[in-house]
């Protein structure tokens, strides 16, 4: 559970780049295949690790990348979901890197966006009373 | 709004893991990182190799989720012994070893072992300012362990096959679970050794001891 960890360490660096008074929305990961972190369980630490904090009721998006395969005997290099997998030229590649765990982005609704949005809200409710 | 971020997530662990491994060279001391799942035989082959290691001061660290078994083993070999609770966690990160390098008299070792809490997957991504990861499987954990555990096999200088005695008695590929690390880490030496009974054991030693006297300091 390793997954609960990244987690944790997430929302303190989400907390360092989250804009004053705005209110996350979306956390934006991307994780090598090296990392082993499974989606299922990431998204459960995340459910566990977030009440209370500024990413609360935020959505997860984990990209898990794919394996970077090298052919040492042809020098091919291409991408892959399977590591266990043969060369066209007939050897075995390796796995090259795929250790990256990176944040790439955050969503979030701002202050004035907030404000926007429940000034909308507020002329929609009023017109809805006008027409009844 | 978007937020543009590129942010390393682990970036903490990883700054204090660089601060431990500061403190620990200059100590100009050696120091293994010992990856395994429970029941491979960690602490058995940490028993045998202080037993055998002569001349080498050896602290260790021991991770477990709880109790002090594995300190009290080490404790009949070494002064130096702390033993890390992790209560839930899974794995040992860089601010357990912080914690527990004041613990130890570094100037009066040439080694450090940690023992990671049993598991292959969680250890494997959390830097905690070693020298080197040492991953290791057992006989008794079957032929496809190194297979389904690419990360461990990938980033360990060392690989260890312990339980070799037990190799009569277990269906093991020998050659399969070779040439799976060899696809994954062609370079990797592999060793394999029993701790119960010795066979196996002098390349171990040897890979210790040659690191340790790189990292001593030049008399």
């Amino acid at each position: 559970m390793h997954e609960l960890s990244i987690a944790e360490s997430l929302i303190d660096i989400v907390k360092e780049h989250c804009p004053a008074g705005a209110v996350v929305q979306a956390v934006l990961l991307e994780a090598g295949p090296m990392r082993g972190i499974d989606n299922e369980a990431m998204q459960f630490a995340w459910q566990c690790a977030t009440p209370g904090t500024v990413c609360q009721n935020s959505r997860l998006e984990l990209r898990i990348l794919p394996w970077q395969l090298l052919c040492s005997a042809c020098g091919a290099q291409w991408a892959g979901e399977d590591i266990y997998v043969t060369c066209k030229c007939g050897q075995t590649p390796c796995p090259v890197g795929g250790n990256d765990l990176k944040l790439t982005g955050i969503d979030v609704l701002t202050a004035e966006e907030l404000a926007q949005e429940e000034s909308n809200a507020r002329v929609s409710r009023s017109e809805r009373a006008e027409a009844e | 709004m978007h937020v543009s971020v590129v942010q390393n997530v682990l970036k903490l662990n990883d700054e204090i893991a660089a601060m431990n491994r500061q403190v620990l060279h200059n100590a100009s001391l050696f120091t293994i990182d010992l990856i395994g799942a429970p029941g491979c035989g960690k602490t058995a082959l940490l028993e045998k190799t202080l037993q055998e290691l002569k001349g080498v001061r050896v602290g260790v660290i021991v991770g477990d989720l709880t109790t002090q078994r594995d300190a009290d083993r080490m404790a009949r070999f070494t002064e130096q012994v702390v033993q890390v609770n992790t209560g839930k966690g899974c794995h040992l990160e860089a601010n357990h070893i912080k914690e527990a390098l004041p613990h130890l008299d570094l100037g009066k070792l040439d080694l450090l072992i940690i023992e990671n809490v049993g598991n292959l997957i969680c250890p494997v991504g959390f830097d905690l300012g070693q020298d080197a990861k040492v991953g290791m499987f057992a006989i008794s954990g079957g032929d496809d362990k190194a297979a389904k555990h690419p990360y461990i096999v990938m980033e360990s200088a060392v690989l260890v096959l312990s339980k070799m005695d037990l190799l009569p008695y277990i269906p093991f590929d020998l050659e399969l679970f070779r040439s799976d690390i060899r696809r994954l880490n062609p370079n990797v030496p592999l060793l394999e050794l029993s701790a119960t009974t010795g066979k196996g054991m002098e390349p171990w030693l040897k890979w210790l001891g040659e690191r340790v006297k790189q990292a001593a300091p030049v008399a």
